[in-house]
């Protein structure tokens, strides 16, 4: 491993959603740890627990019935989880902010977007508004956008998807936080929007040095945005590792079977490759391994037993029987 | 955005034309005669048809209704049979108080239902919600006249520290105003509830949120600006309906405002003073929408801007 510290460290981390129909356990003993200055990709299918991980570690649970039930969030030293909710706000949209999937619906429709970059500003720097405005023209004019300066008196109905998007990319720096959550940030932009918007993250982050969690189901943005890559299915981390290492030795027959799903530039086949098979509803999950019951190379024993993590040092771990020669862990 | 104002203002006016073809129309609908009921029984044949004459009721209706258009061109509204007065000089005392007891009912329901409906929004399966669910069905579902003599009885009869009729000071005003605004405050609690909790579920709220901001901003400047939208329309629809329900309130406190005044005006056939004042009870619930659209605008920048 690189000697490189940790900025964040999640360790056992469990989250439940208390609905009426029970308990939906959607992030189960998660651990994982976010290097500074690198780029961590979260890459699993929808309700994989991806987004409820992000919504964990910046505490978001307010008007929904989710909770952290278990474990431990380290940042800078301090356990997020036992912090007040005053102390987490102060950390909120300061030392760790977040960008959504939904840059339509994100934005406040009444509000302009010079009021809803400057509030952030003032609630945690002690600033003036004039000052505050200041600043706002200055990150939107680094995410790119034209006509700055009418863009602030504007309202989010007025621009884009995509300019929409890089206002919620200046909301989320503002402030230049130490971690920037990335959930999904292209999905719902079109493709040649999306190569822009991944350009500016990758822009911008060279220049802050902040470190980004980056969450997508898509493996090809993990392959170009990423550093280390931590593979989710069914609440659980399967496979973690540098992304480099992940992509030419996938230890995981779910990440090898994603990666099957990739079309290939170039290559013409009948059909595309589809893991078979659906992920399991939460209610009724299967007994031993999660993935078994889709797995092509299930064993007896995955049936049986969920298997542990095994390391293979440097940060690369799969939860897999087929694993067994690593070291277990726990 | 102007284009659209002068639109809605001429159609508005569009609307007041028709309400006084149905006002004039409606009143002479009525059996009974104005005349017979202002010279008596005994009359003479003569003096029947001398006032008749002198009131214009002679004439065909379109020309009755001619000349009283005409006269509404140039600010006059007629002469009252009632007492030989100029309807305005009759109806303007009158109405400013109505007025004022309408406003003052709305301010303090419009401000204590948006209150208890982000008080009752905010804490959602907690007993200050059952507690605010509970007065808002209640205010909305026991009438106002029963409110009134309930409150008469309680503050007049038994405690005697309110008086229960006339608007001689603004103590006087306490006991009608707090019934003609009981229904109004309930509606808006609850609208302001119900469209709290829907903007409270959208992603901005999410991201006003992960912006780090206090609870208290995300909940009035995110959610409560956003719900408003929708408690302007219903704020505006019942404040119509509070200005034609002061006819009761009016009765019931004795309160000397065009509410009483219509209603004795019917009994006597006053066709003058009916009519003119069916016109601006109407005129209130037209120019209240008119004015509902400018806040829209107001409030929803999308439609500002379109």
């Amino acid at each position: 491993m690189t000697d490189r510290k940790n900025i964040l460290e999640v360790k056992n981390l469990s989250t439940y959603f208390f609905t009426d129909n029970g308990v939906v356990r959607a992030v189960e003993n998660l651990s994982f740890k976010l290097q500074e200055g690198s780029t961590l990709g979260i890459v699993g299918e929808s309700g994989s627990g991806k987004s409820v991980t992000a919504l964990s570690i910046m505490g978001l649970f307010k008007g929904t019935t989710g909770r952290v039930v278990e474990g431990e969030i380290i940042f800078e030293g301090k356990d997020l989880l036992k912090l007040s909710e005053e102390e987490r706000r102060g950390i909120r949209g300061k030392d760790i902010s977040m960008i959504f999937q939904e840059p339509m619906t994100s934005l406040n429709p009444v509000l302009k977007i010079g009021e809803q970059i400057s509030e952030a500003i003032i609630e945690h720097q002690n600033v003036g508004k004039s000052e505050a405005m200041e600043q706002v023209v200055q990150i939107l004019k680094d995410t790119g956008l034209p006509r700055v300066e009418s863009i602030v008196n504007e309202y989010p109905f007025q621009l884009s998807g995509g300019q929409r998007q890089r206002v919620m990319i200046a909301m989320a720096l503002v402030c230049r936080p130490k971690i920037l959550i990335a959930d999904e940030p292209t999905t719902a932009l079109d493709v040649t929007i999306q190569a822009q918007i991944l350009d500016l993250m990758r822009r911008l982050k060279e220049r802050s040095g902040t470190s980004i969690i980056f969450i997508t189901h898509s493996l090809g943005v993990v392959a170009e945005m990423c550093d280390e890559v931590l593979v989710m299915y069914c609440s659980r981390a399967m496979e973690t590792g540098n992304v480099k290492d992940v992509f030419k030795d996938p230890l995981h027959p779910y990440t090898r079977g994603l990666m099957a799903s990739i079309p290939k530039l170039g290559e013409r086949v009948e059909e595309l490759y589809t893991i078979p098979g659906n992920v399991p509803n939460p209610r009724f999950m299967p007994k031993g391994c999660k993935f078994a019951p889709r797995c092509s190379e299930a064993m007896d024993i995955c049936h049986e037993e969920e298997p542990p993590f095994f390391d293979f040092g440097g940060g690369r771990t799969s939860r897999c029987w087929l694993c067994s020669n690593g070291r277990e862990v726990k | 955005m102007l284009r659209y104002l002068i639109k809605r203002i001429l159609s508005a006016f569009g609307t007041m034309l028709l309400v006084s073809v149905v006002a004039f129309l409606f009143i002479r609908l009525i059996p009974g005669d104005p005349v017979r009921l202002m010279v008596g029984e005994d009359a003479s044949y003569e003096t029947v048809m001398n006032v008749t004459r002198k009131l214009g009721l002679d004439k065909p209706l379109i020309t009755q209704y001619g000349i009283w258009m005409k006269g509404i061109l140039q600010g006059d509204l007629g002469t009252s049979f009632r007492t030989g007065r100029p309807v305005l000089e009759e109806i303007a005392p009158r109405y400013g108080k109505t007025v004022r007891l309408a406003l003052i009912s709305i301010s303090w329901s419009v401000i204590l239902g948006m209150l208890m409906g982000v008080w009752s929004g905010t804490n959602v399966g907690k007993w200050q919600d059952y507690f605010g669910v509970t007065l808002t069905v209640a205010g909305q579902a026991v009438p106002a006249f029963w409110i009134g003599l309930l409150l008469i009885y309680v503050f007049g009869v038994r405690l005697k520290v309110l008086p229960v009729s006339g608007a001689k000071n603004w103590k006087a005003l306490i006991l009608p105003a707090f019934t003609m605004g009981t229904s109004m405050a309930a509606t808006v609690t609850r609208f302001t509830r119900s469209s709290l909790l829907e903007s409270l579920k959208e992603d901005y709220i999410r991201t006003a949120r992960a912006k780090g901001l206090k609870e208290r901003v995300v909940i009035w400047k995110h959610g409560f600006r956003n719900s408003l939208i929708s408690v302007v329309t219903v704020i505006g629809m019942n404040f119509g309906a509070m200005l034609g329900g002061s006819v009761l309130i009016e009765e019931v406190f004795v309160y000397p405002g065009i509410g009483s005044f219509l209603v004795s005006s019917i009994g006597l056939r006053d066709y003058v003073v009916v009519q003119a004042l069916i016109l601006l009870l109407s005129a209130h619930y037209v120019f209240i929408n008119v004015f509902v659209d400018i806040v829209y605008a107001i409030l929803n920048p999308e439609i500002r801007f379109e």
